[in-house]
């Protein structure tokens, strides 16, 4: 390179990664300003994505809008809908006489935890006695109980009354994101393969060959191949850390299951339910239910699997293909390797449990717009920002879905190895064992971009049935009288909210029809 | 559970000590049976090391959760309300009677920098026609420049129209905490010398021995050691070792002086003076009664007599032969873990910084709500809150020296081997540095603040940097900030917002007499 100065960026790969991180760059750049810094994205027009039916975190409600895409057109085209939580059902123990155990993960609270934490009151039977923490401090798990939408069609775009993310089509949502990127924020798009990634003395990328639109020179590249790891693994050989040891679950099989009829609840959340040899994802889109069972194959054969997941969906299954997908988990000693940065399922992959797939890549695509290096000299010491804040956000979702089996009392041998304190991160094992004479507090929370947030983990383990000893110092929580208001106030909204929400179906009926208010 | 963790002795009076009191009674419930019992062992002879001194926003919300009232609280002691620093002379050279200044005000930037930073917009405006970044990005300098007041007589307490602090007597906050935490929360107060600190074979401590004639023996399960720079227990017991910084921070003496004001009516400063000498600094804080000014120097670089000049010219026509200048020795540094076993150090036990960003009560604030937030009641668990307790006061030690060199290594004054040997890049630690090189080609961003616990944020940073006049060069990264039209939106809603709250905010004297007179309405 004659001139230092990075004037292309080089997106290798669609899929949600790709065209999420060009769009992202591209809106930063202002790229439809031709002196601005241009992005490519290079897409191979034979690869299908793995478009199964994706969760979202509420974060993608920012990402759309700062993109400039509008929430009805995001809804309509992509058959999404909303997401208000995620319940899981038979985590705690199997099913008895046929009755299911659930809780929620709920997006909404009544207050902040940081700023008035109720679950010492619940905890100690002062809120909420027979009543699920979930239930004590929230309305949402009724309103998910009941299929109801998160807001009103009179609410403005990405404004709602309960917090909520998305369930989307993988698929679908590339194919807006690839036309929104290139007819409005100005990404260049280059279908062809890959078929060489050049890497000069100094050890950096500096073109790409491609088997129809030649060779592609650029500044900077991000490495969006899937799991095939193009450019971070292969041409740069940054090695794999595979983390099967913690989370054993290695294979996923999906179904796409189509609605009884157009009148079929959707439901407002993600519905997960544990099985003999891992869980089962159950997502409502507008058009069709997505599902698929993660399982362990050191635990289960793959007929078996697949009878489990029919099992689970019912009759309607019989008429349906199954998918087989292998999974790898763990994640790139590095995410970010002198000019290249790893985002998607090439830096990493853990199971969808908590749907933090799509979150990690809008996270990575901000840290990348926000500290985007002018030139190599200053690329240095982004990278070692990068790599040290993503290996932290990927323990500590690591931990946090770990949690989840950890806590579990089921007995097959698939639950019962995930106990084995071999698998389980020390992280983990430190921090459950001082909550169980203690409150999860702020201050077990030091990285501002720890992924999951104290109301997450209080959510899990409290619905999980954590055993946490907090009698001996029942009397240092003396704020009861106000514990009790809040409390009330969540049981009377519960009642009430119900009766302003609208059905989720019926919202999305409406949305597909007349729209949301623009912004 | 069974609890073997049910009593804590705090050895030591002053702000430390009290402060640490009153969070602990409150929050381990010290009335109740079962609640955690405190105790506070306090010399009569000792005084406390009582200057004027400024604090953070952080302690409304300590004095609110103990249950102090603010109006109480503002009158017992001397207190006015403290909006930020403004920092004089320090980014260059001062020419003959030419002064420059800066402000580092307590409000975070209105539109705040984590979710829009105006700070690359603003550098990449015309530097001669510019606002000043403080004016620019928020109102606080504006108000301070007219010595208004952050709030009205008729908003509750402790609410805010702009962030704000306090200026405040220690001696009489000291003195007003005992009674609150004694009478209200709980707490038993010994007045008595500790003589001895008995320890098990396992060197945990099991009781002090005291001068008292009947309180002769004290046990306890915890000890906070509030004895200040003597260290009772961290020092003389364990002889945790010392991190001297005065590598980095030069300055190892203070003279200080009560200045009277004039008349009542005086005008009183909505914040902190911190005027750049020819060899340190000099603070100017003003109470209800009286202003506390003092001045920090390295004795390497400038002799006592020329310091006590230097501050006697600052006064100005404010000196009289009858003020007494008292000297204070400075031992700039932390001890390399604050907890061990079953003990913790707080307040100048732990160490020491300089004033320059008021961080003192800050620290004991918040290592006080740690260890209430995190005190096992079980014996067996105190080996992780003591590791966790020491890793985090240790980084909010680094980080808070790290902030202070910062207003000395990117200063331009050549005027004296002092600011010379400040800027010498061997006397900057490795993190300050580090980020120092990465804001000479891109402005600081919320990604370069990852600890949720870092003392400064990026706003504080911003003020700082940017107030000092360091270069940012944007030429390189300007194709990234894209959002122009949005930045001169907020710019201009800054500029309009600053007016219309001049005209509403009263005079800072104002509304503290009211405060007296009629008090504030209660929460």
């Amino acid at each position: 390179m004659t001139d230092k100065h990075i004037k292309q960026v080089i997106v290798v790969g669609g899929g949600t990664a790709g065209w999420l991180t060009a769009a992202n760059l591209a809106k930063k750049f202002n790229s439809v300003n031709a002196d601005a810094i241009q992005v490519t994205l290079i897409e191979s027009p034979d690869i299908p994505t793995i478009g199964v039916g994706e969760g979202t975190w509420p974060t993608m409600r920012k990402t759309l809008a700062k993109l400039g895409i509008s929430e009805t057109t995001f809804l309509t085209k992509c058959n999404a809908s909303f997401k208000q939580a995620t319940k899981f059902v038979n985590w705690q123990q199997p099913a008895k006489d046929g009755i299911n155990n659930h809780y929620y993960h709920l997006f909404t609270s009544i207050n902040d935890p940081l700023e008035f934490n109720l679950a010492p009151y619940w905890k100690l039977g002062m809120i909420g006695e027979n009543q699920s923490y979930a239930d004590s401090v929230s309305m949402q798990a009724a309103i998910c109980e009941l299929g109801l939408a998160p807001k009103l069609i009179t609410n403005k775009e990405f404004e709602g009354i309960q917090n909520y993310a998305y369930h989307l089509d993988a698929g679908l949502f590339t194919d807006l994101l690839r036309e929104h990127s290139t007819s409005i924020l100005g990404v260049k798009h280059i279908s062809a393969n890959v078929t060489d990634v050049n890497v000069d003395v100094a050890g950096y990328i500096a073109s790409i060959d491609t088997d129809t639109a030649g060779v592609i020179a650029g500044g900077f590249f991000v490495d969006c191949t899937g799991f095939k790891s193009l450019l971070i693994g292969k041409a740069l050989g940054i090695p794999f850390k595979s983390i099967s040891d913690t989370l054993l679950a290695d294979h996923a099989l999906t179904i796409q299951v189509p609605y009884e009829s157009e009148q079929s609840r959707i439901a407002s959340c993600t519905i997960s339910t544990a099985h003999e040899a891992g869980w089962t994802w159950d997502i409502g889109l507008s058009n069709r239910r997505g599902t698929g069972y993660v399982y362990s194959s050191a635990h289960t054969s793959h007929d078996r699997a697949e009878q489990v997941l029919r099992d689970y969906i019912g009759p309607q299954a019989e008429q349906l293909d199954a998918r087989l997908i292998k999974m790898n988990v763990g994640y790139r000693e590095k995410f970010w390797h002198k000019n290249c940065f790893a985002i998607g399922l090439s830096a990493a992959f853990v199971e969808p449990l908590e749907a933090s797939a799509i979150f990690l890549i809008e996270a990575s695509a901000n840290m990348l717009t926000e500290l985007f290096p002018h030139d190599r000299q200053a690329m240095l010491a982004v990278e070692k920002k990068v790599n040290k804040s993503f290996k932290f956000r990927w323990d500590k979702t690591i931990d946090f879905i770990k949690m989840h089996y950890f806590l579990s009392k089921r007995t097959e041998p698939f639950w019962q190895d995930n106990k084995a304190l071999n698998t389980v991160p020390d992280s983990l094992i430190e921090s459950l064992d001082c909550w169980q004479h203690q409150l999860v507090t702020s201050y077990d929370f030091d990285n501002v971009y720890e992924p999951f947030p104290l109301d997450s983990y209080q959510y899990v383990l409290y619905g999980m049935g954590f055993e946490q000893e907090l009698a001996f110092n029942k009397n240092s929580y003396s704020m009861g009288q106000m514990a009790k208001q809040q409390y009330d106030k969540v049981q009377a909204l519960t009642q009430q909210i119900q009766k302003e929400l609208p059905d989720n179906r019926a919202l999305l009926n409406k949305i597909s029809q007349y729209g949301f208010q623009k912004i | 559970m069974a609890t073997d963790n049910n009593h804590i002795l705090i050895i030591g009076g002053g702000t430390a000590g009290w402060l640490s009191a009153g969070i602990l009674a409150k929050s381990l419930n010290a009335t109740h049976a079962d609640g955690v019992k405190i105790t506070l062992v306090e010399s009569p002879h000792i005084p406390i090391l009582g200057v004027g001194e400024g604090t953070w926003p952080n302690l409304r919300a300590t004095l609110q959760k103990i249950g102090i009232s603010e109006t109480d609280f503002i009158r017992e002691c001397d207190a006015t309300f403290k909006q930020g620093a403004e920092f004089i002379n320090w980014s260059k050279t001062p020419e003959s009677n030419q002064t420059h200044s800066y402000y580092h005000p307590l409000s975070t930037v209105s539109h705040s920098s984590y979710d829009f930073n105006l700070a690359p917009y603003w550098l990449q405006q015309d530097k001669d026609t510019r606002l000043p970044y403080d004016r620019a990005v928020a109102s606080q300098a504006r108000i301070c420049d007219q010595g208004l007041a952050p709030k009205q007589i008729v908003m509750a307490e402790y609410s805010a129209a702009q962030e704000y602090a306090y200026h405040l007597n220690a001696n009489k906050l000291a003195e007003f905490l005992k009674r609150h935490c004694t009478e209200k929360l709980g707490v038993e107060f010994i007045s008595a010398n500790v003589i001895n600190i008995a320890l098990d074979s396992e060197d945990f401590i099991t009781h002090v021995d005291t001068d008292h004639e009947i309180e002769k023996q004290i046990k306890a399960d915890f000890f906070i050691d509030c004895s200040g720079a003597k260290g009772l227990i961290i020092k003389e017991t364990y002889n945790i070792g010392w991190h001297s910084i005065s590598d980095v921070i030069f300055n190892d003496t203070a003279l200080a002086v009560q200045v009277p004001y004039a008349d009542e009516n005086q005008a009183i400063n909505t914040h902190t003076l911190a005027t750049a000498q020819e060899a340190g600094w000099i603070w100017d804080i003003g109470l209800q009664n009286r202003r506390g000014v003092g001045h920090v120097f390295s004795s390497k670089y400038i002799g006592e007599d020329k310091a006590k000049q230097q501050l006697i010219d600052y006064l100005g026509d404010d000196y009289t032969d009858d003020l007494m200048i008292r000297k204070i020795k400075l031992n700039h540094g932390y001890h390399e873990k604050f907890w061990h076993k079953n003990s913790v150090a707080i307040g100048m036990s732990a160490g020491f910084v300089e004033p320059l960003e008021a961080s003192a009560i800050f620290l004991f604030d918040a290592a006080a709500n740690m260890i209430a937030a995190q005190f096992p009641r079980d014996k067996e668990k105190m080996a992780y809150a003591e590791q966790k307790f020491n890793q985090q006061l240790t980084m909010r030690m680094e980080r808070t020296v790290e902030f202070i060199k910062l207003h000395y290594c990117i200063s331009g004054r050549r005027d004296s081997q002092y600011w010379i040997d400040n800027c010498d890049p061997v006397s900057i630690p490795e993190n300050l540095k580090q980020r120092l090189s990465f804001w000479q080609s891109q402005p600081p961003s919320k990604y370069d603040f990852e600890n949720a616990w870092e003392p400064f944020n990026l706003d504080s940073y911003l003020y700082v940097l940017y107030g000092m006049g360091f270069e940012t060069d944007t030429s390189q990264v300007a194709a990234k900030f894209t959002e122009k039209s949005k930045a001169a939106h907020l710019f201009n809603n800054i500029d309009k917002a600053s007016k219309l709250l001049i005209d509403e905010l009263p005079k800072q004297r104002a509304l503290i007499d009211k405060v007296i007179k009629y008090g504030f309405s209660q929460v």
